[in-house]
C-alpha cells in the first residue's frame, strides 16, 4: 500500500508532467531552442570556417608606390597562393572590386617603400567592402590582414638576417613572464585560473536558473489545483494540511529539478557547440566544471558546501513559490506572484557575482551570506577566497528561510485563506468567495 | 410514535449510544451532525446568523434555500475547510475545528463546483482518491469497480478527465464521493450539470447508498424535486437563519402547500435578492 503522502507526490508528478502547457514550455522548448541554437551556430561556424578555407584571397591593388617593396608585397601574394587585380586609383580599385565580388582593397601609398629603407614603418591602406554580416566575410578580412602580417614577419626576418640576427622571436620578444596562480599551497598557470573561474561563477548561475523553475512550478500547481477546482476536494481528503504541503512541495520540486536537467543539459550542449566550433582556432583552453574541479582539487567538505548550498536554494524557492502561489486566484496569478521570487534572486546573484568580498568588511560580508538566494554563489566565492565558514553561514541562512516558508506555507494550508484567497487590506476585505 | 433524542446533547461526546426498539421502530437515534448556532461573516457580509440542526444516522438530510442563503457556507464548514466565528459543529461528536483530521476522516465532500485532474485518467483519479480512505489493495478494487458502476462510465474510465464531458465529470465525481463509503456524504447540489436521466440515476444511487451502507447524508439543492425524492429531513434557510425544519411531509402539512416549493415560496416569501 502506497503512503498517502506518496500517494499525493505521484499524483503531483503524473498531472504536471503530463500537462502539455507545462512540458512544452518548461522542458521541450528550452531543450530544443538550445539544441537547435547550438546545431545552428555550429553548422552555421563550420561552413563559414570551410568557406573561409576554401576561398582564396583576392584583393584590388593600388599601386601609388611603384619601389622595391611595393613589388616584393606583390610577389609575396602570388607566393602564398592570393591574387590581385591591379588598379591605378582607389576609385577604380572599387568599381573592379565591385564588379568582380572582391571585398578588400589594398592601397600602397607612395613612399611605403622609402619608408621602409628608411626604416621607418610602411603603411598598407586596406579597404574591406561590407556585402554581408556574416561569419565569412569576418574570416575572409582577418585573412586579408594575415596577408599583410604573413609580409611583415617575412621582411622582419630577412631585415634580421640582415644584420646577423638569426634569432628573430628572441629579438621581438626577449623577456616572457610566466605567471601563476597560488591557490592552497597549488600554482595554477594564470590562463587556466581565469578560464577555471569562469567556468564556476558560470555554474554558479545555474542553481538561480532552478530556483526560478521550482518557484514557478510550485506556483503553477498550487494555481491549477484553484483553477481546475480541485483544491476543495483536496483539503478534505484524511491527510494532514501539513503532509499535503509538503507532498505538494516535494513533488513539484522533482518536477523542477527534472526542468533544470533539461535547461541546463541544453544550455551546456548550445554552450559546448559554440566553443567546439571554434576549438581549432581558439587559442586558449576551455574547461568543463569536472576539469576545473581536478585542477582547483576541491575537498570533500568544498563540494559538500557548494552542493548543499544548491540543493538548499532550490528549496527555498519551491517552497516560497507555493507559499506566495497559495495567495493567487488562478495559474495566471499565481505563477505571477514568482517574480517576487525570480527578480531577487536574480539581483543578489549579479551583485554577488560582480562584488570583490575580499576587500569588503567582515561584517558586510557576513550580512552578503545571510541573504536569501545567496548561498550558490557565495560558497563558490567562499571557496576562492579561502573563507568557507562564509558559505556555511549562507547555507544556515538558506535553511531558516526555507524553514519559515514551510511553516508559512503549512499555516497557508491550514487556514481557511487558501481557499477563499482572501486579502485582507486595512480599509476593506477583498473577497472571492461564494456563499 | 417514537421521539427522536438527540443523545449527543447529552453526552457530547459519546458516540457508541445503544439504539432501542420500541414497537419495531428506533427509540433514540445517534445524531452525525450537530450544529448549533453557527454564525459566519465574511468581512461585512453576515452569511451565516446562528443556525442549528442535526442530522440523524443514516438520514438524508436537505439543506435548501434561495442563492446566497448559506447553504454553501454551512456544508462548507462541515467539511473543515472553513472556520466559524462562532457557535458549534460537530461530526460523530468530533468538532470540526478543533478536530478537523478526525472529521476528515468520516466525510467525504462534493462542492457544488468541482473538477477533477486533467490529465489524469479517470480510473487514475478514482485511485488516488481510494488510496486516502482504504485500507487494503482488495478494498480499493472494490472501491473502484463500485465507482465505476455509480459513473455509468464504463470503457470511458481509463480516458484523461479532460475528454469528458461537464456531466461525466459530475458523475465521476458524485462516485467517488460515494465508493469510499463515509459516515457522512455532504453534497454540495449533487446533481448539478446533470440531465434528467443522470440525474435521476444519481439520486437513485445516493438513496440506495443511505439506505444499503447507512451512509448519512446532508445534501443542498435548488431542485425541490429532488429534495423531495431523496431527503427524510429537510431545513429552509433564508438570510443565513433556518427558517422551517421537518420532512417533506410535515412541511407541507404545516404550510398548506402540495409540494416544496410552494412551501419554499410561502416560507421565502417569493423572490429574494440578496448582495
Amino acid at each position: 500500500m502506497k503512503s498517502k503522502f506518496l500517494n499525493i507526490v505521484i499524483k503531483e508528478l503524473k498531472d504536471l508532467l503530463r500537462d502539455p502547457r507545462i512540458l512544452v514550455m518548461s522542458v521541450i522548448i528550452p531543450v530544443i531552442m538550445f539544441i537547435g541554437l547550438g546545431a545552428m551556430f555550429r553548422v552555421t561556424v563550420k561552413k563559414g570556417i570551410e568557406e573561409v578555407r576554401r576561398i582564396e584571397v583576392s584583393v584590388v591593388l593600388v599601386d601609388l608606390d611603384k619601389g622595391d617593396y611595393a613589388e616584393a608585397f606583390k610577389k609575396f601574394i602570388k607566393m602564398v597562393n592570393a591574387s590581385y587585380v591591379e588598379a591605378s586609383s582607389l576609385n577604380e580599385a572599387m568599381k573592379i572590386a565591385l564588379v568582380k565580388g572582391v571585398l578588400s582593397v589594398i592601397v600602397i601609398p607612395e613612399g611605403f617603400s622609402k619608408n621602409i629603407s628608411n626604416m621607418k614603418p610602411g603603411v598598407l591602406k586596406i579597404y574591406h567592402l561590407i556585402s554581408e554580416v556574416s561569419f565569412t566575410a569576418t574570416g575572409l578580412r582577418g585573412k586579408v590582414e594575415a596577408l599583410v602580417n604573413g609580409f611583415s614577419r617575412t621582411l622582419s626576418q630577412s631585415i634580421a638576417l640582415a644584420h646577423g640576427i638569426t634569432n628573430l622571436n628572441f629579438i621581438v620578444k626577449p623577456v616572457v613572464s610566466d605567471a601563476s596562480i597560488m591557490f592552497r599551497g597549488r600554482s595554477i598557470p594564470l590562463q587556466l585560473w581565469g578560464s577555471l573561474t569562469g567556468s564556476f561563477m558560470a555554474t554558479a548561475w545555474i542553481p538561480l536558473i532552478v530556483v526560478i523553475f521550482a518557484a514557478s512550478m510550485a506556483a503553477t500547481s498550487i494555481g491549477v489545483e484553484k483553477e481546475e477546482k480541485t483544491l476543495e476536494v483536496l483539503l478534505t481528503l484524511p491527510i494532514s494540511r501539513f503532509k499535503l504541503a509538503l507532498s505538494k512541495f516535494i513533488g513539484t520540486m522533482i518536477i523542477a529539478i527534472i526542468q533544470s536537467i533539461a535547461y541546463v543539459a541544453g544550455y551546456t550542449y548550445y554552450m559546448y557547440s559554440i566553443f567546439k566550433s571554434f576549438e581549432s582556432e581558439a587559442s586558449g583552453a576551455l574547461f568543463s566544471p569536472f576539469q576545473a574541479l581536478r585542477w582547483l582539487a576541491l575537498s570533500i567538505s568544498d563540494l559538500a558546501l557548494i552542493g548543499l548550498a544548491i540543493f538548499l536554494t532550490i528549496l527555498l524557492g519551491a517552497s516560497l513559490g507555493l507559499l506566495l502561489g497559495s495567495f493567487g486566484t488562478d495559474v495566471r496569478s499565481s505563477t505571477s506572484m514568482v517574480q517576487f521570487v525570480a527578480m531577487p534572486a536574480f539581483i543578489i546573484g549579479m551583485i554577488l557575482a560582480y562584488m570583490d568580498l575580499s576587500i569588503m568588511p567582515e561584517t558586510t560580508r557576513y550580512a552578503l551570506a545571510l541573504l536569501p538566494f545567496s548561498s550558490p554563489i557565495m560558497s563558490i566565492k567562499s571557496i576562492f577566497i579561502n573563507e568557507p565558514i562564509l558559505g556555511w553561514v549562507s547555507c544556515l541562512a538558506s535553511t531558516c528561510y526555507t524553514i519559515a516558508a514551510i511553516y508559512g506555507m503549512s499555516r497557508m494550508f491550514s487556514s481557511e485563506r487558501l481557499l477563499i484567497g482572501r486579502i485582507k487590506t486595512r480599509r476593506k476585505t477583498l473577497l472571492a468567495f461564494r456563499r | 410514535m417514537y421521539r427522536k433524542i438527540n443523545m449527543s446533547q447529552l453526552f457530547p461526546n459519546n458516540t457508541n449510544i445503544i439504539v432501542m426498539l420500541f414497537r419495531g421502530n428506533p427509540l433514540v437515534e445517534r445524531s452525525i451532525v450537530d450544529v448549533k448556532n453557527l454564525i459566519k461573516n465574511y468581512g461585512p457580509i453576515k452569511a451565516l446568523r446562528g443556525i442549528s440542526f442535526h442530522i440523524f444516522e443514516g438520514e438524508v438530510f436537505g439543506l435548501i434555500g434561495p442563492n446566497g442563503a448559506g447553504k454553501t457556507t454551512t456544508l462548507r464548514i462541515l467539511a473543515t475547510l472553513l472556520k466559524p466565528d462562532s457557535g458549534k459543529a460537530l461530526v460523530c461528536g468530533y468538532n470540526v475545528v478543533k478536530e478537523a483530521d478526525k472529521v476528515r476522516e468520516l466525510i467525504s465532500y462534493l462542492p457544488e463546483e468541482a473538477g477533477a485532474y486533467r490529465n489524469l485518467s479517470g480510473y487514475e483519479y478514482l485511485l488516488f482518491m481510494a488510496r486516502f480512505y482504504a485500507k487494503s489493495e482488495d478494498e480499493i478494487k472494490n472501491m473502484i469497480e463500485e465507482a465505476i458502476e455509480i459513473s455509468g462510465l464504463g470503457d470511458r474510465i481509463q480516458d484523461k478527465v479532460k475528454s469528458y464531458s461537464k456531466g461525466m465529470k459530475r458523475r465521476l465525481l458524485v462516485a467517488r464521493s460515494l465508493m469510499v463509503k463515509p459516515k457522512l456524504a455532504i453534497l454540495d447540489e449533487p446533481t448539478s450539470g446533470l440531465d434528467v436521466t443522470h440525474a435521476l440515476h444519481v439520486r437513485r444511487i445516493i438513496k440506495k447508498y443511505a439506505k444499503d451502507y447507512g451512509i448519512t447524508v446532508l445534501v443542498s439543492s435548488h431542485n425541490m424535486l429532488e429534495v423531495e425524492f431523496l431527503c427524510d429531513r429537510v431545513a429552509l434557510i433564508n438570510k443565513g437563519l433556518i427558517v422551517a425544519e421537518g420532512t417533506p411531509q410535515e412541511l407541507k402539512r404545516e404550510y398548506n402547500a402540495s409540494n416544496l416549493e410552494e412551501v419554499f415560496e410561502k416560507v421565502v416569501g417569493g423572490v429574494s435578492f440578496e448582495v
